[in-house]
């Protein structure tokens, strides 16, 4: 009776369990004082009638939700030509792979209890049922669906969390059930829902019928969700195999854009014996050379010479694209004249664009060289980089194979996604150079930052497109053709950049003079010092302000439409309601819009607090 | 720190470089520069010397037509958006009477009336657009005015619609077809912003001596929100546009006939739409014009897509026909630069004037009789002068 010694009794009673239930949860969170009961009471009229509306407009029989349904085609991707559409889910195949083994890879399952779950049922279907109830007028289509849907879960979430009373907080499902599940549900979804299409013949009669959710794409729909079960399967197969696979998993996201856009949207029409006679030899040859001087200046004995032979290296290559025109090409008279296209361009900056891409690895040599190891790693670096750069140029000179009307090869959200992605991509190193830059002790460097950042956030986006639009093409009229798209790229990074960089200078500004000082003291150079010790920390601390640029950013190519690029929103509120078989479909479409901008900029949030946990952010 | 200095010594050097290089640009240009193959490029001047003066990209004279045949496909500027004019239907392609006359001009210019590539334009881009050279015509239901036709450095080709502005109310308020703006005094009227529409009706009802409570929005479909939900007692626009949505409202069953009235009978403002073209280019000018022409003659005189195969092989073919499809004379075709059946390419492959309006604008219930669409001979205004 150890325990009895131990035991003091003070004569105090224990602490009387805090009041609970209903009443008592109201009075402390809702009518803790008069003027929060007034608030309540005001705001709960608000809510009601506002969701009465709500739910009534949604379930109105006069929405033409139809016009939904058939023209999400021409939501995703506008004018896609028929013949090539396998392009559009090859695309659409390739995310979905590296969706399910990134998803393997990071381990991002984990278990839930049944208390979990069924809370969640019960909540969604009692939503449902309160949202049915709410709704004026009678039980019938619409409502009555979402009435008895959400009586049926909310009953299940009930009912399954009185049976598992004792083990309610076990977590015994694994995440990855529930989402297997979710995708069979999807599945069954597409092929069962119907829902009511509008066809429209030309005296002016129209027909109605009945189809499935997504009637002519869910096979292929239903296959992706099935491969996208399969890459995760995969994925846990052999993560454990394969130690290198979370950075080749980061290594192809990365590809994935450009391939996607330039190889199988696009479409190139690549010579191959162009890509043997001509791209192979300068990929061998300027990488082999530029790699041997690599391997000899990176050296730690090599002499201060070193610097003056790459920047002499890099001065021959920029002069040698300057005035090879004049004095190799005597029809030529500027870099930027040419007879026929952007494409031109890129074929004749083919040869010349490596050495000045050699010459600057050759500057940076000295500091990422060292021991062999360490230069052996620089060289693969460079020759990626090599590869690369030649492969864009190919990619990019090539004409396209596809048939397409219209100015843009893409649209809808199609458009919508390239616009972001190649906004964000590209303005990330330009803006992280720009906040360097002005950051800098260099005044000729600060004074440019700074004034390029202030000059371009003075002037808002539509005016950054519309010079980007239609005075570049007045002013490059005839010398250089560049596609509407590109110019909207253009204006978009040059624009998100200055943002950006403002963004990037507030986190080295947070870094602390000792981290500074620390990395001077062991001596390494100023590119050492930023790349590996004040930008990683910098970058890291404003991920929360870089996400919040990301969303804002991707909401932002909805103004594009003022240039004439279709978006998803300019087909969503112009286009459809256009068609006279959905005229006056105007609310429809922009309630659409909205839930697919949402799904997607909510991802974004999420995905950004899952990282900002994962570095430990906001807690030390 | 003085590695950093090292390469900003470098850098300036470089550009001290890049400068002298800038002023060499002033060199003049090669002769091989200034050729006549491709007219879309021949503007040399370099970054850092444009020249103001130096004319735009396709505004050089009898350009058009040579860049659009080298390139095989007609570029042609439509709305994408315009009920029953030029509409993009779900899988992407264009209908619509504007998109219609775009196929015209391709069946005339290259003997394909497929071989069209549709630029969908918003109003603001529209005319940038075409002086740009990015399209070859402009057919986006484009309101012909003094200061379009002489300011923008444009042409505007034959009506082929005759719009003007009215005015949608519900019977239930009283309104009827012989409504006129006399009695729209204290009603909430509501349009889309931007447009001449607004401008217009102000200065009606102001004329008319009715005040009105003038409510914008964005875009027309919103209007037409409003107008359904009883928060504007009436709406106004081109009245095609309302008789669009007045008969899709029937058609929809939201409403009965009769429910919706639009007036006044004589419209508010006059709204010729046709298609618009760069200035300076003569035969370009010719060959839109006389496509449009084309479809009004045959109209004329009774060939469609559907007879006019066995019309030419008839010995008693009228002879204005006879030589409008070459079959007489091959010299008025060939004179303009085109094949001498290129005009009967435009019928057999798209059809006459009635066919396109009939296959495009009776759906959404417009309808010529009666209306300024009618032929000359039917107290309508469509008038082509005679082909000979």
């Amino acid at each position: 009776m150890a325990d009895s010694e131990v035991f003091v009794d003070t004569g105090e009673l224990a602490p009387e369990p805090p009041p609970s239930g209903a009443v008592q949860w109201i009075r402390d969170n809702l009518a803790y004082s008069v003027s929060s009961t007034i608030t309540t009471i005001v705001v709960g009229f608000i809510v009601f009638f506002g969701l009465r509306a709500l739910i009534a407009w949604f379930l109105n029989p006069f929405r033409k939700w139809s016009s939904v349904t058939a023209n999400s085609r021409l939501l995703m991707v506008q004018a896609y030509p028929d013949a090539q559409f396998s392009r559009v889910w090859i695309s659409v195949g390739i995310v979905v792979v590296l969706a399910g083994l990134s998803a393997a890879v990071w381990r991002v399952a984990g278990k839930v209890s049944v208390g979990q779950v069924a809370s969640g049922l019960l909540s969604v279907g009692s939503a449902a049922l309160v949202l049915a109830l709410l709704a004026p007028g009678e039980f019938t289509g619409g409502r009555g669906i979402l009435a008895v849907s959400g009586l049926a879960i909310a009953g299940a979430g009930y009912l399954w969390k009185r049976a598992k009373k004792a083990s309610i907080n076990d977590p015994v499902i694994s995440t990855v059930a529930l989402a297997g599940f979710g995708l069979v549900l999807i599945a069954v979804f597409l092929w069962t829902i119907k829902l009511p299409v509008q066809e429209v013949f030309a005296d002016g009669t129209k027909e109605v019928t009945s189809q499935a959710l997504a009637n002519s794409t869910k096979v292929p729909w239903t296959i992706l969700l099935g491969v996208l079960a399969a890459s995760y399967v995969i994925g846990v197969a052999i993560r454990d195999a394969v130690p290198a696979l979370r950075r080749i998993l980061v290594g192809l996201w990365a590809l994935s854009f450009p391939a996607i856009l330039m190889v199988v949207m696009r479409a190139p029409d690549i010579k191959w014996d162009t890509v043997l006679s001509l791209d192979l030899p300068i990929f061998l040859v300027v990488g082999a050379a530029v790699g041997a001087a690599l391997y000899v200046i990176g050296a730690p004995d090599t002499g201060e010479w070193k610097f003056i032979v790459s920047a002499l290296g890099l001065v021959l290559a920029i002069l040698w694209v300057l005035f090879s025109w004049y004095l190799f090409d005597p029809t030529s008279t500027s870099p930027f004249h040419i007879t026929s296209s952007a494409a031109d361009v890129l074929q004749r900056l083919e040869f010349k664009f490596p050495l000045i891409l050699g010459a600057l690895f050759a500057l940076a040599a000295p500091s990422f060289g060292g021991a062999k190891a360490a230069r052996l790693q620089f060289i693969g670096v460079w020759w990626a980089a090599l590869g690369l750069l030649i492969m864009s140029f190919r990619l990019g000179a090539a004409s396209s194979l596809l048939q397409l009307s219209g100015t843009a090869f893409v649209g809808g959200l199609a458009l919508t996604f390239t616009l972001a992605i190649a906004g964000i991509v590209l303005s990330f190193p330009l803006g992280v150079l720009l906040a360097l830059g002005r950051a800098s002790t260099m005044p000729i460097v600060r004074m440019i930052s700074t004034t390029y950042i202030e000059l371009v956030r003075s002037v808002p986006l539509i005016t950054w497109l519309y010079i980007g639009s239609n005075l570049l093409n007045l002013f490059l009229a005839g010398v250089v053709d560049i596609d509407s798209v590109v110019r909207a790229i253009i204006a978009i990074t040059l624009f998100s950049a200055a943002y950006l960089a403002e963004n990037v200078r507030g986190g080295l500004q947070s870094i602390p003079k000792g981290q500074y000082e620390a990395a001077d003291a062991v001596g390494m150079s100023v590119v050492q010092k930023t790349v590996l010790i004040t930008l990683p920390q910098a970058l890291k601390a404003v991920i929360p302000a870089l996400v919040g640029q990301v969303i804002s950013l991707f909401k932002d190519t909805s103004l594009v439409s003022i240039i004439g690029l279709f978006d998803l929103l300019y087909i969503a509120r112009t286009v459809v309601p256009g068609q006279s078989a959905n005229l006056g479909s105007i609310m429809e479409m922009t309630v659409i819009a909205a839930a697919i901008y949402w799904v997607f900029t909510f991802t974004f949030s999420r995905s950004s607090m899952r990282l900002e946990r994962r570095l430990g952010l906001g807690t030390r | 720190m003085k590695k950093m200095q090292r390469i900003l010594a470098v850098l300036v050097v470089l550009g001290i470089f890049a400068t002298a290089c800038t002023a060499d640009d002033t060199a003049p240009t090669t002769p091989d520069d200034t050729t006549q193959t491709d007219p879309g490029t021949t503007d040399t001047t370099a970054p850092g010397s444009t020249d103001p003066t130096t004319p735009v990209a396709g505004q050089s004279g009898g350009a058009t037509l040579d860049e659009v045949r080298a390139r095989g496909v007609l570029k042609c500027g439509v709305s994408g958006s315009a009920v029953a004019f030029s509409e993009t239907q779900s899988d992407g392609s264009m209908t619509g009477f504007d998109a219609e006359m775009c196929r015209a001009v391709a069946a005339a210019v290259l003997g394909d009336a497929n071989a069209v590539e549709f630029a969908a334009l918003t109003a603001a881009e529209r005319f940038t657009a075409l002086a740009a050279g990015e399209i070859d015509v402009l057919i986006r239901n484009t309101t012909w005015t003094q200061s379009r036709d002489t300011t923008l450095g444009l042409d505007f080709g034959p009506t082929t619609y005759y719009d003007g502005q009215g005015v949608m109310g519900k019977a239930s308020d009283g309104f009827t077809a012989d409504s006129t703006l006399a009695d729209v005094d204290g009603a909430v009227l509501c349009t889309n912003a931007g447009t001449t529409t607004e401008k217009n009706i102000s200065e009606g009802a102001a004329q008319a001596g009715a005040t009105i409570v003038l409510s914008t929005v964005a875009e027309f479909p919103e209007a037409m929100e409003g107008f359904k939900a009883g928060s504007c007692d009436l709406v106004t626009t081109d009245a095609s546009g309302l008789v669009g949505n007045m008969v899709t409202a029937i058609r929809d069953g939201e409403i009965q006939e009769g429910d919706w009235v639009v007036f006044p009978r004589a419209p508010i403002s006059k709204e010729p739409l046709g298609p618009v073209y760069r200035q300076n280019d003569s035969q370009w000018a010719d060959i839109v014009n006389w496509t449009v022409y084309a479809t009004f003659i045959a109209d004329e005189f009774g060939a469609t897509s559907g007879n006019v195969e066995s019309l030419i092989g008839d010995v008693d073919l009228n002879p204005e026909l006879g030589r409008l499809f070459g079959v007489t004379d091959d010299e008025l075709q060939s004179t303009m630069g085109l094949e001498a059946d290129a005009f009967y390419n435009v019928i057999s492959q798209v059809g006459n004037y009635d066919e396109i309006f009939t296959r495009t604008l009776n759906p959404v219930g417009i309808f010529r009789d009666g209306s300024y669409n009618a032929q000359w001979y039917d107290g309508g205004m469509i008038y082509a002068p005679p082909a000979r």
